[in-house]
């Protein structure tokens, strides 16, 4: 669904826009804060941070307002993120500095020329498993990305957990020639 | 293939990637994402509730503001609701204050307004001289007065009134009968009166009106008597606990979408309340458990009778389902043991492997050897959550948790016979 339609049924029904807005954001919402959180939070408290953030949004989103959309609901998850990152980071005592951690990782030539070697590499390695095709490209997705296990997948997936477990195994073997392929060897 | 290094890429994705991915895969399953757009719309609520603040960057809320004229009404309506409660208080009490209710009370004045037929009567009882004196007066058209004698034998009283007005004796069709009861504790005083209402314009009719008084002849106080009968119920008071509405209403859902289910209750983590097993087709079972007043899905039919896993098997005194899982035509096996655990989620705690045979399994399978996912496999051997383990202490953990130490065969029902079980 496209954003115009979002904020005209955000003005002429604002549930259904509501539940629209939702549906069509979730996934990226969720994705940002879970890449933020990772380390620091459990699955709890990245669905704590989700629920609210989309509270936020949807109490403040204004149908009449010409900009992106996205970029607000991005700019808005970004920061309930860093909220609940320091949050969490304060409750176990670890001081880091998100801003100090960001100046250590560029800190150094070969870290940026190691940097855009992994976003090349990554590049490639996302259109590969998007090649595998559905639902080995999902199940390497929520294996490798969500760091989910076979019977998690398994909701997801509406497989069983044993499929899951062998159709991992093989869908990891087809990408590792596909990747041989783009001259990527792991 | 190094899966560390496949998790490393995915660990340091750009925002482009993020997009693509947030695009076409789930991030959650479609529960999860229900139960979280349940907990947006509750928390939305709430601070509807609570913000009334007009924002400098977004838009302005509205605000329901109570009209003053409906505070107004409201506060009227409470005090004349008070008003009247006190008022009748007043009466009630004074009525049966215990100074009133002997027999020095001389002189009660009842009221009584008609609004309909536009008259008002008086009527004034005195004890001492024994008389009533009842006045009905209509507005502006015609004056009854009567002085009906009240014999002292009290048994009963007539008189008949004549109007003074009575230029015409047209009679109306409609009959008014007011009856008044007064009850006293040594006095039962009944007024019936029955008046042809009388219309404004020159009608007189002729008026009826007759007054009954009974005397109890008691003159002493009188001792009250209370008699309290209690009686007890003696049926059973039977409750349904409330897993077993919820299990119905989850039976109910299957059923509409899948034909010879059978359906079973069986305790499977050994905390009183038992869980609901859904057998479907022979091929795949779903699993519930009721906890914190809701239902969690612990599988999801899930499927057996593929890969080696010959179903799923319940142990009779612990938490722990048993299956068991083969690949590579068997040359691996893993034996699967899954808890659920007090958050009411399905783990696995224990993955038992055995390799039966890395040599042809190698050489029918030769990727397997750079493999990550089977990165544990070196040779022949058993491993215990993928680390490798004795023959002897295999064996031992595998007799201990021996599958045939499982249920496997539960006391399945049909959803006939299985609702009906339940209602009983």
């Amino acid at each position: 669904m496209t954003e115009s339609k979002i904020r005209a049924l955000l003005k002429s029904k604002p549930e259904q826009g509501e539940r629209a807005l939702f549906d069509e954001y979730y996934n990226y919402v969720y994705i940002i804060i879970y890449q933020k959180l990772r380390d620091i939070g459990s699955r709890e408290d990245i669905e704590e941070c989700v629920i609210d953030c989309f509270a936020e949004i949807l109490m403040h989103v204004n149908p009449d307002y010409d900009g992106s959309l996205k970029a607000y609901i991005g700019t808005v998850a970004k920061h309930k993120a860093i909220n609940m990152s320091k949050q969490l980071q304060a409750k176990a005592k670890k001081q880091v500095f998100l801003e100090e951690e960001k100046l250590n990782q560029i800190s150094s030539d070969e870290n940026i020329q190691n940097l855009t070697e992994q976003s090349e590499q990554t590049k490639i390695l996302m259109h590969c498993i998007s090649e595998l095709g559905e639902p080995d490209a999902s199940i390497i997705i929520q294996k490798f990305f969500y760091h989910r296990n076979s019977i998690e997948i398994s909701k997801i997936i509406k497989l069983n957990p044993v499929a899951i477990r062998v159709r991992c195994s093989r869908a990891l073997k087809r990408l590792k020639t596909m990747l041989l392929k783009e001259n990527i060897t792991l | 293939m190094n899966r560390k290094y496949i998790k490393k890429l995915l660990d340091s994705i750009d925002e482009q990637t993020m997009n693509q991915i947030a695009n076409i895969y789930q991030a959650t399953d479609s529960k999860t994402k229900e139960k979280i757009y349940q907990q947006v719309c509750e928390r939305k609520k709430a601070m509807n509730q609570q913000e009334y603040k007009i924002s400098e960057t977004y838009h302005a809320k509205n605000i329901n503001y109570m009209p003053w004229t409906r505070t107004f009404g409201i506060a009227t309506a409470c005090i004349l609701v008070m008003g009247g409660t006190f008022g009748g208080i007043w009466k009630l009490t004074r009525f049966t204050s215990p100074s009133e209710n002997n027999n020095s009370q001389t002189e009660t004045n009842i009221t009584t307004t008609i609004p309909s037929v536009i008259a008002t009567e008086t009527t004034t009882f005195s004890e001492t001289s024994e008389t009533v004196q009842t006045t009905t007066q209509i507005t502006s058209q015609a004056m009854i007065q009567t002085t009906p004698e009240i014999f002292s034998t009290a048994t009963s009283a007539t008189s008949t009134e004549t109007s003074i007005i009575a230029s015409t004796t047209q009679t109306t069709p409609i009959t008014t009968t007011i009856t008044t009861t007064v009850t006293l504790p040594h006095k039962e005083t009944v007024l019936s009166y029955e008046t042809e209402p009388i219309a404004i314009n020159s009608i007189s009719a002729p008026v009826t009106n007759s007054v009954i008084e009974t005397e109890s002849p008691v003159t002493a106080p009188v001792t009250e008597t209370t008699t309290t009968t209690t009686t007890t119920q003696t049926e059973p008071i039977t409750t349904k606990p409330a897993y077993l509405t919820a299990y119905l209403e989850i039976c109910e859902e299957y059923e509409k979408d899948f034909n010879n289910l059978s359906y079973c209750l069986y305790d499977v983590d050994k905390d009183g309340t038992p869980e609901l097993v859904i057998h479907g087709f022979s091929y795949w079972i779903s699993l519930y458990t009721y906890a914190d007043n809701q239902v969690y899905e612990l599988m999801d039919k899930w499927a057996y009778g593929i890969n080696n896993n010959m179903g799923y098997c319940f142990h009779p005194e612990k938490n722990s389902i048993y299956y068991n899982v083969g690949e590579y035509a068997g040359l691996i096996y893993h034996n699967i043991y899954l808890t659920i655990t007090p958050e009411h989620k399905l783990v696995e705690e224990t993955i038992l492997t055995c390799v039966n045979d890395a040599d042809t399994l190698f050489e029918q399978y030769p990727y397997l050897k750079n493999d990550d996912s089977h990165h544990y496999i070196n040779g022949n051997g058993y491993y215990l959550n993928y680390e490798k383990i004795t023959e002897e202490e295999y064996n031992t953990f595998y007799t201990e948790n021996y599958p045939t130490n499982y249920n496997t065969d539960l006391n399945y029902q049909s959803y006939s016979e299985f609702s009906a079980s339940l209602s009983e």
